[in-house]
């Protein structure tokens, strides 16, 4: 057994901030290094509502919620990773292809330990994550779903130069925050992300072709379909800019499928990028 | 006999070390924090030496490691080798239907123990964790598993089915169990030797009323029925579990609040009982101090704590066919007179009768509270569970030397 209790996240967008609620629920501390303080900050607010929602819906206690962010450390240079002895490293940016692999090379170069390092691309192969690199012994890629303290599940991949002893510490640290682990052969967007978008692109077609509310649209998925949470409700915890990126890295699979739908583009032109701006598919306000 | 006592949780592990020959606690310890960012190790000594030091404890191996190091630590310690130890008792919540008895670990117990985590899932694994660290860090001594459930093993059929259908008793095994066997197996056995009766003749309602709370009816040494049930949040309400109430209420707020069953469980296990109630605090006294300040929710939830222990205890007096002696025993029947009197108010009808002085003024200690002529004595006993297990190690092991 190695030590696993504290968690480097380089950056906290896409869904980096449900990662962080869960690491510091699980009574690790994580230490975020994000340079756009905006960035940090609103990942934060969103840790903060989930656990009041949370709160609120009796899950945790208001003396859960102080002991939690008190497992929170925001730094501003890579070196501090070190100086804090992180025991895994997860990067949290935009989803974008070259940005993962700029990521990368800081990892090797600026952070420089001899930790897992975990990717979150939604949209990407391990292997093209990976291309030219000389850590892939040292990494490995998850898609946490949407929500991840709620629903528990981690999708795990590694490449074929992944080390074994790298993904033991990869699956034990899953384990050790209670998530469950589906593993899966490398490869983009599977499962979760693509069948996610699939969804939001065919309720945008629904509600243009029909006039049908978000509402409705998350309500039928909900009662009808079972779902936790409806699709809609889920883009907006996503944030409909990343949902967006993730499109865009999809339509290397098939432009045909994958296109930004303009009920999309017409919201994100507004500005309304998800619960973080209180609008969204749905208002929050 | 020197016996290592270890109660091993997610992230902690509670020790102590029994002499056996006298029953007394040579050292006592907790490792707070396991596998979490600074763990914290207090330790008391019998001397009053206390010590506590915050270490990096990334499992219940390193656990164990720096638990025997203290143990022997030359300022601190009690102990001048761990050779000293010669067995380590385990408690372990669950022993399914498997142990009714303590047993020596082996691998067919540790499997055993293993299958019952899927209806223990907070409690067996980490036990587990802990039996597995101890026989690493001291393979050549005995260890023994001591079971929560395995005094209430000699329930009756009628006591242990719940009312639904028989099928998920024979699928998963769904049942009353029972919890806090050690307790009320030591607070029985010792208001026996307490009032000088037989064993083989003797009924008692025993209530372990701490921050976990569950009533017994133990009849000729054996327990018959018992409060807690398939998990430890039926029964008396508690500091924060619900104990028993309708069971629609629960799937009525899951449907209106749309709650996950991990949200309703929180619900009913941290932010129920007296806390659910009073809206001030878990902790009786606060809840009794809240009370005497005005606050009506918390004199409520004292009178509601009261009124459910006394039904419990009306019902086991007609299980029983009629008790010899009520015990109150664990944080709130050992130091709380308000909660004894007002829980035995009126009983006097079925002869029990509390003398009001003597209650007054047993805190913490061993004493019979009732009066001289009432029928059905009432105790307070201080429970030693850590004494039960250690005795119970002594037992596996005279048993095993004797086959």
């Amino acid at each position: 057994m190695v030590k696993i209790t504290k968690i480097g996240f380089y950056g906290i967008r896409n869904l980096g901030a449900g990662l962080v609620q869960t690491v510091i629920n699980k009574g690790l501390t994580a230490v975020i290094y994000e340079k756009d303080y905006d960035v940090y900050q609103s990942a934060l607010n969103i840790i903060e509502r989930n656990i009041d929602n949370e709160i609120e819906h009796w899950g945790l206690t208001l003396k859960d919620k102080k002991v939690m962010l008190s497992r929170m450390e925001h730094i501003e240079n890579l070196s501090d990773f070190s100086k804090h002895d992180i025991d895994i490293i997860i990067e949290s940016v935009e989803d974008r292809l070259q940005r993962k692999r700029e990521v990368r090379e800081k990892i090797k170069n600026d952070v420089n330990m001899n930790i897992p390092v975990i990717f979150t691309s939604q949209t990407n192969s391990l292997k093209d994550l990976l291309e030219d690199s000389d850590i892939a012994s040292k990494c490995v890629n998850i898609h946490p779903v949407p929500s991840v303290p709620i629903y528990k599940l981690i999708e795990l991949f590694k490449s074929e130069n992944t080390s074994d002893t790298t993904f033991e510490i990869v699956k034990e640290f899953i384990t050790k925050i209670d998530l469950k682990i589906v593993e899966l052969k490398d490869g983009a967007g599977l499962i979760g992300p693509r069948v996610l978008i699939a969804t939001i692109l065919e309720a945008c077609d629904v509600m243009r072709e029909t006039g049908v509310s978000p509402e409705e649209f998350d309500y039928v998925m909900k009662k009808g379909l079972k779902m936790y949470k409806g699709p809609l409700s889920m883009a907006d915890e996503i944030g409909l800019d990343n949902i967006k990126i993730w499109i865009e890295e999809l339509s290397k699979i098939d432009s045909s499928v994958y296109k930004v739908p303009e009920i999309l583009k017409n919201l994100l032109d507004k500005g309304y990028t998800g619960i973080k701006v209180k609008q969204g598919f749905l208002n929050y306000r | 006999m020197k016996i290592l006592v270890l109660n091993s949780g997610s992230s902690s592990l509670k020790y102590q070390i029994i002499d056996t020959s006298t029953g007394d606690s040579l050292i006592r310890g907790l490792v707070d924090r396991i596998g979490m960012t600074s763990s914290v190790i207090k330790q008391k000594r019998f001397d009053g030496d206390i010590y506590e030091v915050e270490e990096e404890i990334i499992s219940h191996s390193y656990a164990i490691e720096n638990v025997l190091k203290l143990i022997v630590d030359k300022q601190h310690g009690v102990l001048m080798s761990i050779n000293e130890i010669d067995a380590v008792g385990h408690r372990v919540v669950h022993g399914g239907e498997k142990f009714s008895r303590s047993v020596l670990i082996n691998d067919k117990v540790i499997k055993a123990i293993e299958e019952y985590s899927e209806i223990a899932p907070l409690h067996n694994p980490f036990n587990l964790r802990g039996i597995q660290a101890a026989i690493k860090a001291l393979p050549k001594v005995p260890q023994v598993a001591v079971f929560d459930t395995a005094f209430h093993q000699s329930l009756p059929e009628v006591a242990y089915i719940y009312p639904i259908p028989y099928i998920f008793y024979e699928k998963y095994k769904i049942r009353r169990y029972g919890f806090h066997g050690t307790s009320h197996y030591y607070v029985s056995k010792r208001s026996c030797e307490i009032l000088e009766k037989n064993i083989n003749n003797f009924s008692v309602i025993t209530c372990h009323l701490g921050n976990g709370c569950s009533i017994s009816a133990v009849k000729n040494g054996k327990s018959i029925e018992t409060s807690l049930g398939f998990s430890t949040i039926a029964g008396v309400m508690m500091g924060t579990r619900c104990g028993d109430f309708d069971p629609a209420v629960i799937l009525n707020i899951m449907e209106k609040e749309d709650l996950t069953i991990e949200q309703a469980t929180s619900l009913l296990t941290k932010h129920s009982g007296l806390l659910g109630v009073s809206g001030v605090s878990s902790d009786m006294r606060e809840v009794k101090n809240a009370a005497k300040n005005g606050n009506k929710r918390a004199e409520l939830a004292f009178q509601m704590f009261c009124y459910i222990v006394k039904k419990f205890i009306g019902a086991y007096s007609v299980v029983l066919e009629g008790p010899d002696a009520v015990v109150f025993t664990a944080g709130i029947g050992e130091n709380d007179p308000d909660v004894r009197e007002l829980s035995l108010k009126g009983l006097e009808f079925m002869g029990v009768k509390i003398d009001v002085e003597k209650n007054r003024s047993c805190v913490g200690k061993e004493m019979v509270i009732s009066t001289d002529d009432s029928k059905v004595k009432v105790l307070v006993i201080p429970t030693n569970e850590e004494l039960v297990i250690a005795e119970d190690v002594v037992k596996v092991l005279e048993e095993m030397e004797d086959e």
